[in-house]
């Protein structure tokens, strides 16, 4: 649900980058840090652990303005992909507006991008929230690399249910793709939005039900 | 290519081969005119390999659904198999269940036939990133002389085979693999939306942010300019007042010497006039003139013209005008368009003495106070000693904290470009856990120091909704075990604190056999430690306390 900071002026809405572990979220969030040039970025925080990391940045999109008089603050989330920090996952999806699922296009990677999409999903019904609800574009990632999933079976796979979704390739550790992924999501979460602005202003209240 | 067989997933007592289960699904659902329903091997027509791939006779149907969609309808090509080469297959198959050996097989004329699987049950497996086939199963696809019989092979017929993905879809059409035909296209007004972050237009936000900014920054810069007060010293502040009222060298007149000589002075009116418009001149002692013994003699002075009227008129505003004077006005000013009339000299008369000359008025400026500085500063009184921390012998003991910070920024340099939120320094926290005071400390570092407490064998740091910051262990893995536990246990310590009625406990134990668990929390942070002893000793609970609420206030938070 997006939260409206009324002294601020602002939307904050929340996006998670969500997928296996290793298939390049992390990369997909730095990328977009070093690349975002807004002077109103946060820090990159990093939630570490040895093993994995949970990683988060907010910036301030003055421009994208879903509602009259608002600007939107757009909150970057990673998770960490082992399957051991289901919890974890659990916690940073709590309150999520829209999901990047990152598909790692090595073959030998698709049994655990499958898993890891049907956690998303279980996960999002822990949260009282479905993938139909729920903005969400996919990535395939590593299209750089030799053994490579073709990008039809890539799309029977994950992109084959009642809606069809936006999905990107991409190469995040040399940043292709990975502002396009952003713009989709974006796209989305601020029709969405735009959409249900009439609701939104008759609320008075600091958080508002999507 | 290596084999990947699974352990037993043992089959449900009384069910159907994967394969029956299909070919009866299938034959159920669907049905083709002109086609006789058969088993794998009376297939109408077989699917080609992938390289020369041609599109099969018949369209293709909708593609079976994604995992979330187990609905999807089934492809008609119900008959269609996929042909999949035996040397693709033979390797993955256990030596017991072949007839001969491996290497021989593929020699074989058998090893150069394809195994033909059904393409109705291959297509829902896509999905799910794995294609798997019981041995019994495709014992029943496999051409003659390569796999025993079903009824021979035993319990390694439910044995699972995971076939080479890449190998099985590399076959199979991309027809095979569309969409399903119900799909809800992108919404048009998403699709023909601009991007809200193309490069350049983040790049033209940049710009406007930074002329924002400049422009903030002159405006800012002209406001303070122009706020400046003026030079009067009404308008400084009482700091700069005191430092400008600081007198300038006024020269003091004690007496004011008629500095005029008699050649000098044209005519008395004149010089009178003159002086009013003259500013004050600056002090210059007069010497008396030496007289030389041969000079001739100066008649005595007349005063008699104060006698006059015009005299004492004159005096007298003279006096009034210099009741009120001021500093910077140390001689008075007679009227100046007024003009002076010198009485002529008279005789003198002896009966009236001449005023004694009016004593001026002496000016004399305080000077500033200065400041009071003592010329030695006394000396501070001897702080008493840190308590040592009964920790520190058995910390400096570890030979493994001596030089961890930069081992463990160097790591997180290697490993990401991120860099983990530091603390803000703080001396009291890294006295309490002994870190080096040069760096500033991060949640990684807290924990770390943490683990190598003698006794303590992991703890993790979560944040006020449990999501793990940092972790760390002395024993291998195990910060990581508890970091990824750590929600779960926090949301039922939760629960637990809030059943009980005591959401007020900032400290739980929960003692066992082998590791004991102490949970610590306060407004921002919880920490949870596992230990070897069912309690931690109290100093440790003290100092762990402390440096929680040293960490609220110099975290994130």
């Amino acid at each position: 649900m997006a939260f409206i900071n009324y002294s601020k002026r602002e939307i904050q809405l929340k996006i998670v980058y969500y997928g296996c572990a290793l298939s390049g979220k992390t990369t997909n969030l730095i990328n977009l840090h070093g690349g975002i040039t807004s002077t109103q970025k946060g820090d990159l925080v990093s939630l570490a652990t040895d093993a994995d990391r949970t990683l988060f940045f907010d910036f301030l999109s003055l421009n994208t303005q879903t509602l009259p008089g608002f600007d939107t603050r757009f909150q970057l989330y990673t998770v960490p992909g082992q399957p051991v920090y289901n919890t974890t996952r659990q916690l940073v999806l709590k309150g999520v507006d829209g999901i990047v699922f990152v598909v790692d296009s090595q073959w030998e990677r698709m049994e655990e991008n499958v898993e890891s999409f049907a956690n998303l999903q279980e996960n999002l019904i822990e949260n009282h929230l479905s993938l139909a609800q729920i903005p969400y574009v996919l990535q395939y990632n590593k299209r750089d690399m030799e053994n490579v999933a073709p990008l039809h079976y890539l799309e029977f796979t994950f992109n084959n249910r009642a809606n069809r979704v936006l999905s990107f390739e991409g190469c995040a550790n040399k940043g292709d793709g990975v502002l396009d992924t952003l713009n989709g999501v974006a796209r989305l979460l601020l029709a969405k939005y735009s959409k249900s602005a009439a609701p939104v202003r008759a609320l008075t209240g600091g958080n508002k039900p999507s | 290519m290596t084999a990947s067989i699974p352990g037993g997933t043992a089959r449900p007592p009384g069910s159907q081969p994967l394969f029956e289960r299909a070919r009866k699904r299938v034959t159920q659902r669907l049905s083709l005119a002109g086609l006789n329903s058969g088993g794998v091997g009376s297939a109408k027509f077989k699917i080609p390999a992938a390289e020369a791939a041609p599109a099969p006779a018949a369209a293709p149907a909708a593609a079976p659904a994604a995992p979330a969609a187990p609905a999807a309808p089934v492809p008609e090509q119900v008959e269609a198999v996929l042909a999949l080469p035996a040397s693709v297959v033979i390797p993955l198959l256990p030596e017991t269940v072949l007839l001969a050996d491996p290497a021989s097989l593929l020699n074989s004329p058998q090893g150069q036939m394809d195994f033909r699987l059904p393409l109705g049950t291959v297509l829902p497996m896509l999905p799910s990133g794995k294609i798997e086939f019981s041995i019994g199963d495709l014992s029943q696809c496999a051409p003659d002389g390569i796999i025993h019989s079903v009824e021979s092979l035993g319990e390694w017929a439910a044995q699972n085979v995971l076939l080479p993905l890449p190998q099985v879809v590399m076959r199979i059409p991309p027809e095979f693999m569309t969409l399903r035909r119900d799909q809800k296209p992108i919404d048009t007004a998403v699709a023909a939306m601009d991007d809200p972050f193309s490069p350049e237009a983040l790049r033209a936000k940049a710009e406007a942010a930074q002329a924002a900014q400049a422009e903030l920054e002159q405006a800012s810069v002209e406001a303070a300019i122009s706020s400046t007060p003026s030079p009067a010293v009404e308008e400084l502040p009482a700091a700069a007042t005191a430092e400008i009222e600081t007198p300038e060298p006024v020269p003091i007149v004690e007496e004011v010497q008629p500095d005029v000589q008699p050649e000098e002075v044209p005519s008395p009116a004149s010089a009178v006039v003159e002086e009013a418009y003259e500013p004050v001149p600056a002090y210059r002692p007069v010497a008396e003139p030496s007289i030389p013994e041969e000079t001739p003699v100066i008649p005595e002075p007349d005063f008699s013209f104060t006698q006059s009227a015009e005299y004492q008129s004159l005096l007298s505003k003279l006096q009034m005008a210099e009741e009120p004077v001021a500093a910077a006005e140390p001689k008075p000013e007679p009227e100046p368009d007024q003009p002076v009339s010198i009485p002529e000299a008279r005789e003198v008369s002896p009966e009236p003495e001449p005023p004694a000359p009016r004593p001026l008025h002496t000016f004399s400026f305080p000077s500033p106070p200065k400041p009071q500085v003592a010329e030695t500063l006394p000396e501070r009184p001897p702080e008493a000693p840190l308590p040592a921390s009964p920790l520190s012998a058995a910390v400096d003991a570890a030979p493994a904290i001596s030089g961890s910070f930069h081992k463990a920024l160097q790591g997180l340099t290697h490993r990401e470009s991120a860099e983990e939120t530091p603390l803000v320094h703080h001396s009291e926290l890294h006295d309490l856990m002994r870190l080096p005071a040069e760096v500033p400390a991060g949640f990684k570092e807290f924990t770390r120091q943490l683990s190598l407490w003698p006794g303590m064998k992991c703890c993790v740091i979560c944040g006020p909704d449990g999501l793990p910051i940092a972790s760390a262990g002395s024993e291998g893995k195990s910060g990581d075990s508890l970091a990824a536990l750590a929600p779960r246990l926090f949301k039922n310590a939760s629960n637990l604190l809030a059943d009980l009625g005591r959401t007020d406990l900032f400290e739980m134990n929960f003692p066992g056999e082998a590791d004991s668990l102490t949970l610590f929390r306060n407004r921002h942070f919880i920490l949870i430690t596992v230990h070897v002893d069912e309690q931690l000793p109290t100093i440790y609970r003290q100092n762990i306390r402390e440096a929680l609420n040293l960490l609220a206030q110099s975290g994130p938070g």
